[in-house]
């Protein structure tokens, strides 16, 4: 046996008790070794590669001449692979990267090493046959896979993919990259604030440390469970009181401090303000976006992940496009009908220049979103058509000759958050099947029959709902709340 | 001159044809490639702009989102109401009255006409908190101080313009300078008229004088001239040159228009020029206008409680009367109401521009009529969708003006454009709530900052446009309202 084969061999084995003594050796010393993977990771790649490309020229005879530069490659490949892969295993030591990732990558990290100096040897005795062949094969598509997901540890899932022209992107299969901002979050009101928002923070920042596997400190982070549970030095969030959770208080500590969390990169602002909202607003596992308070503050940050204008009420739903003759025809009778955004199949009707007719409206049912009737001479017989429109969320039927009688009709519409009443016969008993529409916001009854008294019974009801009985200037004049000069 | 003529010529001769190839075909390649890799747009996501189709200009379009607001009120205090005796209450300044301005407080400042040190001018009213909200107000705004609740301020103001016609200009079409539209335009382009037989987008003067800026600050600048704002008048012929000649029947009226439009349709085939469409369709509102507007702008059959509630005379030029107005129109589904109220330019050069005078007068004829437009579209529920901004141009100095370095004959204050008082209400805005704050003196805003970018981004926002996307090509480049800036004001958004 030669000596570069001895020495081979002891770089194999100092690498292996770097692997087998493994995590907990979290000195500077070893980091700032392992610091220089992600510099050392380029030389084996490249010589190993050089390596396959010489054997390829010297057995397809293009240029025999290089046959002695073969063997001298890759045993220098070798020791690059040994070195790399070594500094790679401290860097691992670290945490902070997502764990089944970097398993694969610190396995064919490894593996490459290894096969490198056994091919090292199998060249030496047995020459260049064809299991030598397929060996190196194997070893170029381990670079080639370890090396990505390098990178993808390195910048991140999809780092490489995310800058493909969007035309190879679809043809790849891959996920468009609007998706990719939108995450799994479609509506303010169908996405719960944990799931969407606060447990993916957590699995990316957190979950390479405190998984079920490894649960460092005793904390488990993959779920609220073990969120809620805490670790051995006890509970790390106080519902109501994100500033003093640990889980927050942590994040604050000076880079270097031995109990600041994640210990080496720290987690960006925008994800630390979203756990604190969260914790603040009681650490809520169900609660849906839109039902948590959000201060400017957290808008701010939806608004830098593009999930501002997320979607409410009617606009969680998928309704068909409306049928374009039964607009044509519509819009030909004197109606004013308007898409209410760009792209959103839910309308806004006008209907006040055409005598109301509803008729008009037969085909668009699901369609019709707000509809204005405000002035027009609209009986309570519109109370058997307004069931066809189950997704009205704002209804003008101000200065109409509705009655009681169409209000029990407006029960059924789920969806209304906006009605205006105003100039009309409704009366304190017509505003009681309204108590369950828990979407209404604002009802407007001035100058008809309805009391404060009927409105503040309503209120109990919906606390939200704002009442507006209307004549308020007339009213005496307020006193002044506090006084200076 | 020769010399260029002479090296223009030799550089041309050293162009062959084998160039002219050569370029042709990499440029074609390139093309090729760009086309194969789907190369469009180079990042992000494409901008979809809004599909306009100029033979139609003011057919309702649907804006980026879901609109909170579907109209605006604009109401425009001209020259600059100080926000120091309004809104924007500073007791530290009360104790200062009378003292010398310090000299670091001039260092760096440009004013229209301090010269010179100036005093420091108190409060020249006293002032209340009012509602839940506990809105300062001061005595001047009685009425007022009743809608407090329903208001989000913007305290701390600020714009880069110490002149009233490009500080108007500014505040109406974001640029300092003429040729741009202004956001009435913008708006209307963007969201079309819901009523095909009124303007979109009215103008409404009161004080005897236009805006300083004229009507630029309505204008539609490198828009399609059908969307400025149409000038109505609360007295007299609401719109100018509208009614028929004496003896000119209507049936002769609309068969010479169809006429004319036969012969600009014509125009049009040949030179395919989109002003001359603007033309028809204006031609076209004009004959449906004429029966219309008058009906609109007629308020002598509005009950006598709302008279008394607004304070208004008909007949008569007045804000109040513009303030009714505006409320009709909104309710006749009138996209953009701007009105213009001259008068507040208080230097204390004379007894109309004074604190102690022209500015009680002014404040007695707005007061009234803006508690009541917005009491009478919340009754009617239409404060829930109609947008309303008041504000000036810019804002008042802590300091009397001492005009050429001695003091006014009255007391008065010079434009401040480091702080004004902006305040919004309605479609989409948060109620009872005040954003920014200035310094103890009410000089510059301290936290909360927002200048007129992030006004009209907010606008918009409301109105249901991403303003970063609501552009119009011109001269080979996008054009926006915000320009280069802006953000919506998220406080002050429900």
């Amino acid at each position: 046996m030669r000596r570069s084969e001895v020495s081979l061999g002891v770089g194999l084995g100092v690498m292996a008790v770097v692997m087998l003594t493994g995590a907990g050796r979290q000195s500077d010393v070893w980091l700032f070794l392992g610091r220089f993977h992600p510099t050392l990771v380029h030389l084996p790649i490249g010589i190993l590669l050089l390596a396959a490309l010489l054997e390829l020229a010297v057995r397809t005879g293009r240029v025999p001449a290089l046959e002695p530069a073969a063997p001298v490659t890759l045993y220098l490949g070798a020791w690059a692979a040994i070195v790399a892969a070594t500094a790679g295993l401290f860097l691992a030591d670290w945490g902070g990267y997502p764990v089944a990732v970097l398993a694969w990558h610190r396995w064919i990290g490894v593996g490459v090493a290894v096969t490198a100096v056994g091919l090292c040897l199998m060249r030496r005795r047995a020459g260049a046959g064809p299991r030598y062949a397929a060996g190196l094969g194997l070893l170029s598509a381990g670079l080639v896979v370890g090396g990505h997901l390098g990178g993808t540890l390195t910048h991140g899932e999809g780092y490489l993919s995310e800058s493909l022209p969007a035309s190879v992107r679809r043809v790849a299969g891959l996920v468009p990259k609007d998706a990719l901002a939108q995450r799994s979050i479609d509506g303010l009101d169908t996405a719960a604030a944990y799931q969407a928002l606060i447990q993916p923070i957590l699995d990316r920042r957190c979950g390479a440390c405190h998984n079920p596997e490894r649960k460092k400190g005793g904390l488990s982070l993959a779920t609220l469970e073990g969120l809620m549970a805490g670790g051995k030095d006890g509970k790390v969030i106080l519902p109501g009181r994100g500033e003093q959770s640990e889980l927050i208080a942590r994040l604050w500590l000076p880079p270097g401090h031995k109990d600041r969390m994640p210990p080496d990169r720290a987690i960006p602002i925008a994800e630390a303000e979203l756990l604190r909202w969260w914790i603040d607003q009681g650490a809520p596992a169900e609660a849906k976006l839109a039902e948590i308070d959000r201060p400017a503050r957290i808008e701010r940050v939806l608004d830098s992940y593009g999930l501002s204008d997320l979607p409410s009420g009617i606009f969680t739903l998928r309704v068909p496009a409306p049928d374009s003759t039964a607009v044509a025809a519509a819009r030909a009778a004197g109606l004013v009908l308007r898409p209410l955004a760009n792209g959103s199949h839910f309308l806004d009707v006008d209907a006040r220049g055409a005598l109301a007719r509803l008729d008009l409206l037969r085909g668009l049912g699901p369609q019709v979103a707000w509809l204005d009737l405000g002035g027009t001479d609209t009986g309570d017989s519109v109370a058997a058509t307004l069931g066809g429109f189950p997704h009205l969320t704002r209804l003008h039927l101000e200065r109409t000759r509705v009655t009681d009688r169409t209000v029990v009709a407006l029960a059924e519409l789920p969806y209304l958050e906006y009605l205006n009443l105003y100039g009309t016969r409704v009366t304190d008993a017509g505003l009681r099947p309204l108590a369950g529409l828990r979407r209404l916001r604002s009802l407007y009854l001035w100058q008809t029959q309805a009391t404060r008294a009927g409105a503040d019974s309503l209120k109990r009801s919906l606390p939200r709902l704002a009442i507006d009985l209307g004549g308020t200037v007339a009213a005496d004049s307020m006193q002044p709340a506090g006084t200076s000069r | 001159m020769p010399e260029e003529h002479d090296f223009e010529g030799q550089s041309l001769a050293h162009v062959t044809r084998r160039h002219f190839l050569e370029a042709g075909a990499t440029g074609i390649g390139a093309t090729a490639l760009a086309t194969l890799l789907g190369c469009d747009t180079p990042r992000g996501t494409p901008v979809p702009g809004i599909a306009r189709n100029l033979l139609d200009p003011l057919s309702p379009l649907a804006p980026h989102f879901p609109p909170k607001a579907k109209r605006v009120i604009y109401l425009h205090m001209a020259g600059a109401p100080s926000q120091l005796e309004l809104f924007d209450y500073k007791p530290v300044l009360a104790r200062l009255n009378g003292q010398l301005c310090p000299e670091s407080l001039m260092k760096g400042k440009r004013f229209a006409f301090i010269r010179g040190i100036p005093k420091m001018l108190g409060p020249q009213a006293p002032f209340n908190q009012y509602g839940e909200s506990r809105a300062w107000v001061s005595d001047h705004l009685p009425h007022f101080s009743r809608i407090v609740d329903d208001v989000a301020f913007l305290k701390a103001m600020r714009t880069d313009q110490f002149n009233h016609a490009p500080a108007q200009l500014l505040v109406h079409t974001g640029s300092p300078r003429i040729g741009r539209p202004s956001i009435g335009a913008w708006v209307t382009y963007g969201l079309g008229s819901e009523n095909q037989n009124l303007p979109a987008f009215v103008v409404l003067l009161s004080g005897g004088v236009g805006p300083d800026a004229g009507a630029s600050v309505y204008g539609s600048g490198f828009l399609p001239s059908v969307y400025q704002g149409v000038q109505c008048r609360s007295s007299g012929d609401p719109v100018l040159f509208l009614s028929d000649p004496k003896g000119l029947p209507r049936d002769l009226r609309r068969k010479s228009l169809d006429a004319i439009n036969a012969l600009n349709q014509r125009e049009h085939e040949a030179a395919q020029d989109p002003e001359i469409l603007t033309r028809i369709a204006q031609y076209e509102m004009a004959f449906r206008m004429q029966l219309s507007v008058p009906e609109a702008m007629d308020i002598e059959k509005e009950p006598a409680s709302v008279h008394e509630m607004y304070g208004t005379t008909p007949g008569t030029t007045s804000f109040a009367n513009n303030c009714l107005l505006a409320r009709r129109l909104a309710e006749r589904g009138v996209r953009f109401v701007q009105l213009f109220h001259w008068g507040w330019d208080s230097h204390g050069a004379s007894a109309s521009e004074a604190l102690n005078k022209g500015f009680f007068d002014r404040c007695k004829e707005t007061d009234r009529a803006i508690a009541a437009l917005v009491t009478d579209l919340k009754q009617r529920g239409l404060l829930d969708e109609t947008l309303i901004v008041w504000g000036g141009e810019f804002g008042r100095t802590p300091m009397q003006e001492n005009r050429s370095g001695a003091d006014n004959p009255f007391i008065g204050r010079d434009h401040n454009a480091g702080a004004f008082t902006m305040w919004l209400a309605g479609g989409g805005i948060k109620p009872g709530v005040t954003h920014g704050e200035t310094d103890e003196i009410g000089y510059e805003g301290i936290s909360g900052q927002t200048d007129v970018n992030d006004l009209h981004a907010t606008m918009l926002r409301l109105l249901g446009f991403n303003h970063e996307r609501l552009v119009y090509r011109f001269q080979g480049r996008d054009f926006r309202l915000t320009d280069v800036s802006g953000k919506p004001i998220r406080e002050i958004i429900a």
